[in-house]
């Protein structure tokens, strides 16, 4: 008989301790790895959503709000600026590239974010099918939207479902966009002129209807009402924010300076925004962290105790098997065995049901379900090193008692 | 048993040898013994009350325990020059053990009982032993639940399943009528008659003393 199937006879005749164990063990290992996964993803997410744009410009407020607003979609913003300031910006030496956006509605909680297509290219976004907008009022939807091309519908006021639905101004869908895992997937992209012409602005003085049919002209006369009804007059046209990419680390110091100090808007550096923010939510994820090391632990001590205490009733069987010829190291080997083997068994069941778990929860984060990080991560084997050692660690002291055992002399098993 | 006769015949098939060993327990000498051999698939009978140091004697001989002074020395090797280890391994490959109260693994099934005897078992040769033995279609079943007289041939099967060279058995048939100490008796020198493996037995019990040619016999 082999050591390891004496080890796996001797815990199948405690099954209810050794399931103990492995349960106590997985949910450990499983917490652990949501929480990794979880970090992960978001971590991802924060620096794909994020790379590239050094700088967002918007109204005063807080930065923090402006970069998730802006940046991530993740917030309302604070105000708007005036197009013709942020064309200022737009157009500094300083500035590699400039994304100006205009946000207000959605579609069912679908951002309608008006923009240059350079946007979307920003974000490596191509078309899956039919094509960018070329004029006013059509839309490029983010994979996530299950918008396809044809397909025609209104925004609704605001930037979450139920709001105020502009019933007069459809979008059409010229295109859709493959997964970038980015944030464009939750958008509706359109052109800077439609969500403006919507919301009662131009971002020309006078409106042409040169190259828009009487259709167009039809829209441009229930957009006024449309503002009317919100209460907006018409003004110089005003966006939410612009994303800038810098020339160069030197630009990113100065530029925001001299925006904040020479206009009445702000610069934000959304990487120093994100790092504050990281270190508020870390605290949480941190906690989660050590509940996680807390229970494999608690479920080393518990294989420690459950192998500790079947040595009390196995003195005999060992003593027994030094008769009949096991060496001190096999006795050792076979109660190691049993511990790692409780260690490893919590440890796959854990692992399963932290990613099948993860994969679940993710279902229900839309914001990580493109390009979620489900895939190895090194921390992984980390984690499994450490509680397989755990579990060596909780069986190598009762391990070196069971290898004290003297071989039964006929008058101690009497 | 005298000393010189059993030189001569140790000359020819000794394979078990002790040599002035003496041995204490509580500061009382409980063991001297000048000169005691085993022959290769001899049989010993150590005979004696309760508390002669019989079972103490099985036990140096099998190599349970060290002896204090003197030498047990098997086929040429001195037990003393042995490490630890190197005697675990010998008991492992050539002596079988009958323990007074069985000990087997009760959560083990028969099979896997009789199968902890070797690191390479002959399942060929278990089989057909378990069959003499009467143990057929009993395999599977976990030790705790075999009655009485199971778990004794179930114990004969696996002190024999690793084809040792000496049996050593102690008591073995100390809780059983008239009937079932033959049937003991006839196992035990059967199956090492066949198997050629020397057997000692330490007991009490004189109904056994029939059954061997001579009795080794020891005083309180």
């Amino acid at each position: 008989m082999k050591d390891i199937s004496l080890s796996l006879r001797s815990l199948a005749a405690r099954k209810l301790a050794s399931l103990l164990a492995v349960l106590l063990t997985a949910f450990g290992v499983m917490m652990a790895l949501v929480v990794m996964q979880f970090t992960a993803a978001v971590q991802e997410r924060l620096a794909r959503d994020g790379s590239g744009i050094d700088i967002v410009v918007g109204a005063k407020g807080s930065p923090l709000q402006l970069v998730l607003s802006a940046l991530y979609h993740a917030d309302v913003p604070s105000g708007n600026i005036p197009y013709a300031e942020a064309q200022k910006w737009m157009q500094h030496p300083q500035v590699r590239a400039a994304y100006p956006l205009a946000l207000g509605d959605n579609w069912r909680g679908f951002r309608i974010v008006g923009t240059t297509v350079d946007y979307a290219r920003h974000y490596g976004a191509e078309v899956a099918e039919g094509r960018f907008w070329q004029k006013p009022f059509e839309a490029v939807a983010g994979a996530d939207s299950g918008l396809t091309p044809g397909a025609r519908f209104t925004g609704a006021h605001g930037l979450t479902e139920g709001g105020h639905h502009h019933d007069a101004h459809a979008y059409t869908v010229v295109g859709t966009l493959k997964p970038t895992g980015s944030v464009v997937d939750r958008l509706i992209l359109t052109s800077l002129d439609s969500v403006l012409e919507l919301h009662g602005q131009s971002l020309h003085a006078h409106h042409d209807d040169d190259d828009d049919g009487d259709g167009e002209g039809d829209e441009e006369h229930e957009h006024h009402d449309d503002a009317h009804a919100h209460g907006h007059v018409h003004s110089a046209a005003d966006i939410t924010a612009i994303l800038i990419k810098t020339s160069g680390p030197i630009a990113n110091i100065n530029l925001p300076r001299s925006i904040n100090q020479s206009s009445a808007l702000i610069a934000a550096n959304p990487a120093l925004e994100m790092a504050r923010l990281s270190a508020v939510f870390g605290v949480g994820t941190r906690t989660l962290g050590l509940i996680s090391a807390f229970l494999i632990a608690l479920a080393a001590l518990g294989i420690f105790a459950g192998i500790a205490g079947s040595l009390e009733n196995r003195q005999a069987d060992l003593a027994v098997l030094r008769a009949l010829g096991y060496t001190p190291l096999r006795l050792f080997r076979i109660v190691l065995y049993e511990g790692v083997f409780l260690a490893a068994c919590g440890l796959a069941l854990g692992l399963a049901l932290g990613i099948g778990g993860y994969g679940l929860a993710v279902g229900h984060l839309p914001a990580l379900a493109h390009g979620a990080a489900a895939g190895f991560q090194v921390s992984w084997a980390w984690l499994s090193a450490a509680v397989l050692f755990a579990g060596l660690l909780a069986s190598a002291l009762p391990a070196l008692r069971a290898a004290r055992t003297a071989p039964a002399d006929m008058l101690s098993l009497r | 048993m005298t000393e010189k006769p059993a030189r001569r015949r140790d000359f020819v098939m000794g394979i078990l040898h002790i040599r002035k060993l003496k041995h204490s327990a509580g500061g009382r000498e409980i063991l001297n013994i000048d000169a005691l051999s085993v022959d290769s698939g001899g049989r010993l009978l150590l005979l004696g009350p309760s508390g002669c140091g019989k079972t103490t004697l099985l036990s140096l001989m099998a190599g349970l325990m060290r002896a204090q002074n003197g030498d047990v020395t098997f086929d040429s090797t001195n037990y003393a020059a042995l490490s630890s280890a190197a005697l675990d391994g010998l008991r492992r490959r050539s002596f079988g053990f009958v323990f007074q109260k069985l000990h087997l693994l009760g959560h083990l099934s028969l099979l896997e009982n009789v199968r902890l005897a070797s690191d390479k078992p002959d399942d060929a040769f278990i089989r057909a032993l378990l069959a003499r033995l009467g143990l057929e279609g009993k395999e599977k079943q976990a030790a705790h639940v075999l009655s009485h007289g199971e778990a004794q041939r179930a114990a004969i099967a696996r002190a024999l399943a690793g084809k040792p060279r000496v049996l050593f058995a102690d008591e073995p048939t100390s809780a059983l009528d008239d009937a079932h100490t033959a049937a003991v008796a006839r196992l035990l020198l059967d199956e090492t008659a066949r198997s050629g493996a020397a057997l000692v037995v330490a007991t009490h019990d004189a109904r056994l003393k029939p059954y061997f040619d001579a009795a080794w016999e020891m005083a309180a």
